[in-house]
């Protein structure tokens, strides 16, 4: 193992986007770099705060409230640059719900102006007539399940330059029509679920974990852990009503 | 005419509910008899010599409505209350069917409802409310109503229906900020006692930003969440000045004491259940009573005689060993409990979560409560529920040894064998959501030991 890795996280609007538990993804992504032995350092990254596009291998941002969001999407536009050549040198993001819509090219809603994203996805948010509530199953390319509780009433529909997270198997996903959940592009991450989304599906945190070290240590791979715990509330949550 | 065939049909419902032993507080004699006539809440209410009082808000709306029935019955009134937590306009009408007598008439000075903050508008249009006191808005089943600014326009809906007098809580810039244009009347918490400094914790923060130009606010003190003293920095939007309020707060093990001020005149008050959260809901009965004009040498006797209620910090003995059952819906609260139960290293454990409506279906909120506290507990955790897997991933992220964490699905056994396990000079640690505390209330039931509430 290479001398002193460690994974620097940055946590954007941590105390501003802080609704559906998101900190368990924080936690989630901490803890199990930590339990491989890799230093971990999380840096919250408030409202007019810069960011060091240089030190950051995993950014974060999670869901908020409508009045938020207005706010948080004015502030996010002054680091569309900055992310958008952190990803092109590896860096990984997670972006939930309110961030992922705001990763995209805008979110319309019902009155008032549209809000707009920083592109950094192809992806596009239209406020929908009703609010999609309830647990989610989908299931990833690989043939991964993924589980977890969405609560939007946004729709978020996909360009050509993005691949869906996955298929919905339960619930609902980005527009209730399409069948997909969720927007990948590179290593720019984007879904709905909340739950905590990353404590209950290992493998994804897993496999952010490995794509953000590899940023600055290529090759490398996580130790495997002993998720028993994880896997039973996994495959409860499998099945759960919708 | 239809008013008395609508009353009769909900006492009737009733029976029928309570012969066949289903739960308490239900909506369905409520549901009938506004079903047979529409404005038979609204006629029975006006009755009422002294008006409506409405307690909403996300924490305390039980204890809260429970502290001001208790003034009112010494102060000499007769009131008609929701105690049983029934609090949607189903379970409010219910309420008031069963206290009429069967020719239509109601016998009350007031009406003292504890409402569901969805349902304020619609209580607020079929009765005469005088006052609206206002707990704290906290995230609670978020899945429900979508989100914490849909509540504020609610309660606000609510309060403008009537033009009825507000009486909120200062410390919380949420509750605050509702109202504007109406009467307001403010409580809140100015000091802790010189030996009670407690760490400010921000775990449960809510919305720590200022509402009128979204500035971070900056606090002097934080009591718990986003309750203490804040003041935006930027458009100087402040903490309001509480008309009644608590100094030299000092919390004990089983009581806690205060000097409770209502406008020039002081008083030594005194409360039997635990928790800073709880002096909140003394304060908040404190206000809307001195609104009422009660004498505060009766609020203060009304404070000191309340006893808990269903699931709130209630104390059992069972095979001679001690349970301590305490309700968690969602952080702010959690974080409270979780926090005195890890004050007590000697306790046992038993954590049940269900997902169905009541207990609200997302359960991300356990994220957000501070389950970290227990990360040095020395004892084994058992963890129950339809969620039990979930709060154990919980416990492990928080740092609490796995090997430790005990899953029994079934609340039952898992109740069993925790009081098997529990030490004569130990306490066992009840932290259920609604549901399992409604299952938890049936078992023990069966085990002859009856909660209060039933």
């Amino acid at each position: 193992m290479p001398e002193a890795m460690v994974l620097r996280i940055a946590h954007l609007y941590a105390h501003f986007l802080n609704i559906y538990g998101d900190r368990g993804n924080i936690l989630a992504l901490s803890r199990r770099t930590q339990w491989r032995g890799i230093a971990v350092e999380v840096d919250p990254i408030g409202l007019g705060q810069a960011i060091d596009s240089e030190r950051y291998d995993l950014y974060f941002i999670g869901g908020g409230q409508d009045k938020q969001q207005q706010i948080i999407a004015a502030d996010l536009a002054r680091h569309a640059t900055s992310l958008r050549k952190a990803v092109s040198e590896g860096a990984v993001i997670l972006s939930i719900c309110g961030g992922y819509q705001l990763l995209g090219h805008y979110y319309k809603p019902h009155e008032g102006d549209e809000l707009r994203g920083i592109s950094l996805m192809d992806t596009h948010t239209v406020a929908g007539q009703r609010r999609m509530i309830g647990n989610v199953v989908v299931r990833r390319p690989n043939g991964s399940t993924l589980v977890g509780f969405e609560n939007h009433s946004g729709k978020t529909f996909l360009g050509s330059a993005v691949e869906p997270l996955g298929k919905i198997v339960s619930g609902n996903g980005n527009n209730g029509d399409d069948g997909c959940e969720g927007a990948v592009a590179g290593g720019v991450y984007g879904t709905y679920l909340h739950g905590s989304l990353l404590p209950k599906n290992p493998a994804l945190a897993d496999e952010l974990i490995t794509l953000a070290l590899r940023r600055r240590n290529s090759g490398v791979s996580l130790a495997p852990l002993d998720d028993a715990i994880e896997s039973s509330a996994h495959k409860r949550a499998l099945a759960l009503p919708a | 005419m239809s008013d008395n065939l609508a009353i009769l049909a909900g006492k009737i419902s009733a029976n029928a509910i309570r012969a066949l032993g289903a739960g308490l507080g239900s909506n369905l004699p409520g549901r009938v008899a506004r079903k047979l006539s529409p404005t038979v809440l609204n006629r029975l209410a006006v009755q009422s010599r002294s008006g409506v009082v409405a307690v909403s808000g996300t924490n305390g709306k039980s204890t809260t409505s429970g502290f001001i029935y208790s003034i009112l019955r010494r102060a000499g009134f007769k009131t008609v209350h929701n105690k049983q937590g029934a609090n949607l306009v189903t379970g409010i009408t219910a309420t008031i069917v069963e206290a009429a007598s069967i020719d239509g008439k109601l016998d009350a000075d007031y009406c003292l409802f504890e409402v569901d903050e969805a349902s304020l508008p619609v209580v607020a249009s079929e009765t005469p409310i005088k006052a609206v006191v206002v707990t704290n808005l906290f995230r609670d089943q978020l899945d429900r109503f979508g989100e914490l600014d849909t509540t504020a326009k609610l309660l606000n809906k609510g309060i403008a229906r009537n033009q009825s007098p507000a009486i909120l809580n200062a410390d919380d810039p949420n509750v605050a900020q509702l109202a504007e244009g109406s009467r307001r009347l403010f409580y809140g918490i100015e000091s802790l006692a010189q030996n009670n400094q407690q760490p400010i914790t921000r775990g449960a923060m809510e919305l720590s930003y200022c509402p009128k130009c979204g500035a971070e606010y900056s606090y002097d003190l934080i009591f718990y969440g986003q309750l203490g003293h804040y003041a935006c920095a930027q458009c100087r939007h402040s903490r309001p000045r509480p008309d009644i309020c608590a100094t030299d707060v000092c919390i004990g093990k089983s009581s806690t004491r205060f000097v409770l001020r209502i406008g020039e005149e002081s008083f030594n008050a005194q409360i039997t259940i635990p928790g800073l959260f709880n002096v909140y809901n003394a304060l908040a009965a404190s206000a809307a009573a001195a609104w009422l004009g009660i004498a505060g040498v009766t609020i203060v006797e009304g404070l000191k005689h309340y006893n808990t209620l269903f699931g709130r910090s209630e104390q059992l003995v069972v095979n001679n060993r001690k349970l301590l059952i305490q309700l968690i819906k969602n952080p702010a609260g959690a974080s409270q409990v979780i926090g005195s139960a890890a004050a007590d290293p000697n306790g046992r454990i038993l954590i049940a979560i269900n997902d169905n409506l009541a207990d609200g279906r997302d359960i991300s909120w356990l994220w957000d409560a501070e389950f970290e506290q227990l990360e040095k507990h020395p004892n084994p955790i058992v963890v129950s529920g339809q969620r039990a897997d979930d709060m154990a991933v919980r416990l492990k992220y928080a740092g609490f040894p796995p090997e430790r964490i005990a899953v029994t699905h079934q609340l039952e056994r898992a109740l069993k064998e925790s009081i098997g396990q529990v030490g004569p000079d130990q306490t066992l640690w009840i932290m259920p959501t609604y549901t399992c505390l409604l299952e938890l209330q049936k078992i023990l039931k069966s085990m002859g030991h009856s909660l209060s509430g039933t």
